[in-house]
C-alpha cells in the first residue's frame, strides 16, 4: 500500500512538472511565431502599401526600434528583407515588382506568386519560412513574399533548446523525487507497519485465550442458554482473528497470479451455500448474471471479496438481497443491494474502513466484526479496482468494480 | 490415546489437557521444552501436541531427539500466525500436521483420531514414488520427503483418482481452500526436490495430478 502511494506521488508529481513544463514552453514558443509572424505582417503590410518594394525608408524615422519581436522595427529592415513582388492579372499575366531573394530563381519566384492568387488567407505562410500578402485591386492581385529564416531560426532554436532542457529537467526531478518520494513516505510506512504489526500482534494475542475459552466450554457443565452465548461469543471472536489474518495476509500481497475466470460461474458456486441462510432469515435472494463474465483475475481473492459481499448481506438485509455479476468496458463489475435499518443517505465509503461502523447503520449491527468490507477493499485495491457503496431511501448499494 | 502437551501457556495447556481427558485421552501436560523432552523419550506417548515457541528445547529438536532413539508419535505442531504456514509447510521435517489457533474443541479431537486412523494405513506406492503413513513421509529411492495429514490424503487419492473434488477435500481435511492451496504448493516442491515428474494441478474446481 505505501509503495503504491509513493508510486502514484511521483506519477501525480511528473504530471504536475510536464503540465507545468507544457504551459511555460507554449506560452514562450508560441509568443515567438506569434511575435515573428507579426513583424513579417508589418512588413509585407508595408511592401503592398508600397506598391511592392520599398521605395521610402522603413519603418519611417520615429518607428524605429528593431530587437525585440513585436516592437519597433529595425532601421535596417528595407535592406536586410529578402523579398519578392509580383503582380497578377486575371488574365494570367505576371509582372515583376521587385525581386531581392536568392533561394528562388525569378521563374520560380513568378510560379510561387502565381500559385498563391486567389488563396483564402490573404496572408500566410507559404515554402515553410516564408510569409506572403495578397492585395487584390481591381484587375489584378499584387504578390508580396519575404524570407523568414533567419528570424524563425532562433524560434525553432529555443523550442528544441527548451525541449531537451524540459526533458532533462523532468528526469532531474525524477531522479529526486525518488530518493524524496521515499523520505516523504517513511513516517507512513512506519506508522503503517506498527499498525500491522499491532493488529498481527492483537489477533495472535486473542488467539490463545478464544482457545482456552473454547476448550473451557466443552468441558464445563454450563447452563445451556449460557453455554450458547459463550459458543457464539466464541464463534465471533474466531471470525474476528480469522478476518485480521485474512485482512493482513491481502495487505502483504505484492504478486498477484491471474488466470482467466468465469466471474458469473465462482458467484455462483461462492453463493450456493448461502442461499439456506438466506432462506432461514427470510431474505429474499436475486442472482443477476451478464454473459459472458470471463475476465483475468485471481480467483481466491475473488472469492474471498464475493463471500464478504454475501456475509455483509446476510447480516443486515432486511428483506432482499441482490448481487449482479458483470463485464463492463473490461472491467468485472460486482453490485450487491440490500434493504436495511435506519441507513444514511449517500456516500457510505466508510463502511470499507477497518472497523468502522455506521450510527445505527448498516454495519452496527452486533453480528458483524467491521472487518469484512475492509478485506473487501484490500482485495479490490491489489487488483486494482474501485469500490463504492451508497445508501438511498433505505436501500445499501455495494459496487466494486475489478 | 495417551497424549502429552507442550506449551508455555500455562492457561492453553490446562485448558487442552482438561479438554482432551473430557474427549476421552490420557493427557499429560508440560510447560517446557526440556521437560517436554525428557516426558516424550521415558512416558511411551502416541501423540504429541507442540505450542509455539516452547522454552528451553524447540520442538523441532524434541522430534529430532526423539527419532533418534526410535521414538516416532503422532506430532501437531499449533501456530497463530496464517502468514507462516506456507513456510511451515515447505521446511516441515518432523510434524504430521499443523493446527492454527484458534480451533474449536472438536477439530483438535477429530485431527487426532484421523491421525491415529491414518498411522495405520498400508503403504501405497504408484511407480517409484511409496507414500508411508506410518512415519507421514512420501519417497522415490532412497530420497523422501515429510508431509503432513493433509499433503498425504492428497497425493494418496490423487494416485488412486486422479482427480479430487475441491468441496470433497475440504469436508475431509477440515480446511479452508487457501489453506489446501499451500499443501499442494509444498506437495509440488517435495516432489520436485524428489525428482518426481507428477504434480498436483489446481483448477476452479478440483485438484489434479499431471505428469510434469
Amino acid at each position: 500500500m505505501i509503495e503504491k502511494l509513493r508510486k502514484k506521488f511521483i506519477i501525480w508529481t511528473m504530471a504536475a512538472v510536464f503540465a507545468l513544463l507544457f504551459a511555460v514552453l507554449s506560452v514562450i514558443n508560441i509568443t515567438n511565431f506569434v511575435l515573428v509572424a507579426s513583424d513579417a505582417d508589418h512588413i509585407t503590410e508595408s511592401l503592398v502599401e508600397q506598391g511592392g518594394k520599398f521605395d521610402e525608408p522603413f519603418p519611417p524615422e520615429g518607428e524605429q526600434g528593431g530587437f525585440f519581436p513585436g516592437g519597433p522595427l529595425s532601421p535596417e529592415t528595407s535592406f536586410s528583407t529578402r523579398y519578392f513582388a509580383f503582380t497578377v492579372t486575371k488574365d494570367g499575366t505576371v509582372k515583376k515588382i521587385a525581386y531581392h531573394i536568392s533561394a528562388f530563381t525569378e521563374e520560380e519566384a513568378e510560379e510561387i506568386a502565381r500559385s498563391l492568387v486567389g488563396a483564402t488567407n490573404k496572408t500566410g505562410w507559404t515554402h515553410k519560412t516564408y510569409r506572403y500578402r495578397l492585395m487584390e485591386k481591381k484587375n489584378e492581385t499584387t504578390v508580396v513574399v519575404i524570407d523568414q529564416g533567419r528570424e524563425l531560426r532562433p524560434s525553432y532554436q529555443v523550442l528544441a533548446i527548451s525541449l531537451v532542457g524540459s526533458i532533462v529537467g523532468a528526469i532531474v526531478v525524477l531522479l529526486v523525487m525518488i530518493p524524496v518520494s521515499k523520505r516523504l513516505v517513511k513516517p507512513l510506512e512506519t506508522s503503517d507497519t506498527r499498525q500491522k504489526r499491532f493488529i498481527a500482534d492483537a489477533a495472535r494475542e486473542i488467539k490463545i485465550p478464544i482457545t482456552v475459552l473454547a476448550a473451557n466450554d466443552e468441558v464445563s457443565e454450563l447452563k445451556e442458554d449460557i453455554a450458547k452465548s459463550n459458543r457464539k461469543q466464541i464463534k465471533k471472536l474466531t471470525k474476528l482473528v480469522e478476518d485480521l489474518d485474512s485482512l493482513l495476509v491481502f495487505e502483504k500481497t505484492q504478486k498477484i497470479e491471474k488466470e482467466s475466470l468465469d466471474a458469473a460461474e465462482i458467484a455462483e458456486r461462492t453463493i450456493a451455500p448461502y442461499e439456506e441462510l438466506f432462506a432461514q432469515r427470510k431474505v429474499r435472494l436475486e442472482k443477476k448474471y451478464s454473459s459472458p463474465t470471463l475476465f483475468l483475475s485471481n480467483e481466491n481473492m475473488l472469492k474471498k471479496a464475493l463471500v464478504e459481499l454475501y456475509e455483509n448481506g446476510l447480516k443486515y438485509a432486511k428483506t432482499f438481497f441482490e448481487v449482479s455479476v458483470s463485464l463492463a468496458e473490461e472491467r468485472l463489475v460486482i453490485e450487491t443491494r440490500n434493504d436495511c435499518d435506519s441507513l444514511p443517505e449517500g456516500d457510505l465509503d466508510r463502511v470499507f474502513e477497518r472497523f468502522y461502523r455506521l450510527q445505527n447503520g448498516v454495519n452496527s449491527a452486533t453480528d458483524g466484526n467491521g472487518v469484512g468490507l475492509a478485506i473487501v477493499r484490500e482485495i479490490v485495491s491489489t487488483l486494482g479496482g474501485r469500490y463504492r457503496a451508497t445508501g438511498k431511501d433505505g436501500v445499501f448499494f455495494l459496487r466494486i468494480e475489478l | 490415546m495417551k497424549l502429552l502437551i507442550i506449551e508455555k501457556h500455562r492457561e492453553l495447556l490446562k485448558a487442552l489437557s482438561r479438554l482432551l481427558t473430557h474427549g476421552g485421552h490420557d493427557a499429560e501436560a508440560v510447560f517446557d521444552g526440556a521437560l517436554g523432552l525428557e516426558r516424550l523419550l521415558n512416558g511411551a506417548f502416541d501423540a504429541v501436541i507442540f505450542g509455539e515457541e516452547i522454552p528451553r528445547i524447540s520442538a523441532e529438536e524434541i522430534c529430532s531427539q526423539a527419532k533418534e532413539k526410535g521414538i516416532s508419535p503422532i506430532t501437531i505442531s499449533l501456530y497463530s500466525r496464517e502468514e507462516e504456514l506456507s513456510s511451515l509447510l515447505t521446511e516441515n521435517e518432523f510434524f504430521d500436521e499443523f493446527l492454527r489457533l484458534p480451533f474449536l474443541p472438536e477439530e483438535l479431537l477429530s485431527l487426532l483420531s484421523s491421525l491415529e486412523e491414518m498411522k495405520k494405513r498400508e503403504e501405497e506406492s504408484a511407480g517409484e514414488l511409496k507414500i508411508n503413513f506410518s512415519d507421514f513421509t512420501f519417497s522415490r529411492g532412497e530420497q523422501s520427503a515429510k508431509g503432513t495429514k493433509s499433503e498425504l490424503w492428497l497425493l494418496s487419492a490423487l494416485l488412486k483418482e486422479g482427480k479430487v473434488e475441491k468441496k470433497a477435500a475440504k469436508e475431509i481435511l477440515l480446511k479452508e481452500e487457501e489453506t489446501l492451496s499451500l499443501s499442494v504448493n509444498s506437495v509440488n516442491e517435495k516432489l520436485e526436490r524428489l525428482g518426481v515428474k507428477k504434480r498436483i494441478r489446481e483448477t476452479s474446481s478440483a485438484y489434479e495430478v499431471r505428469d510434469d
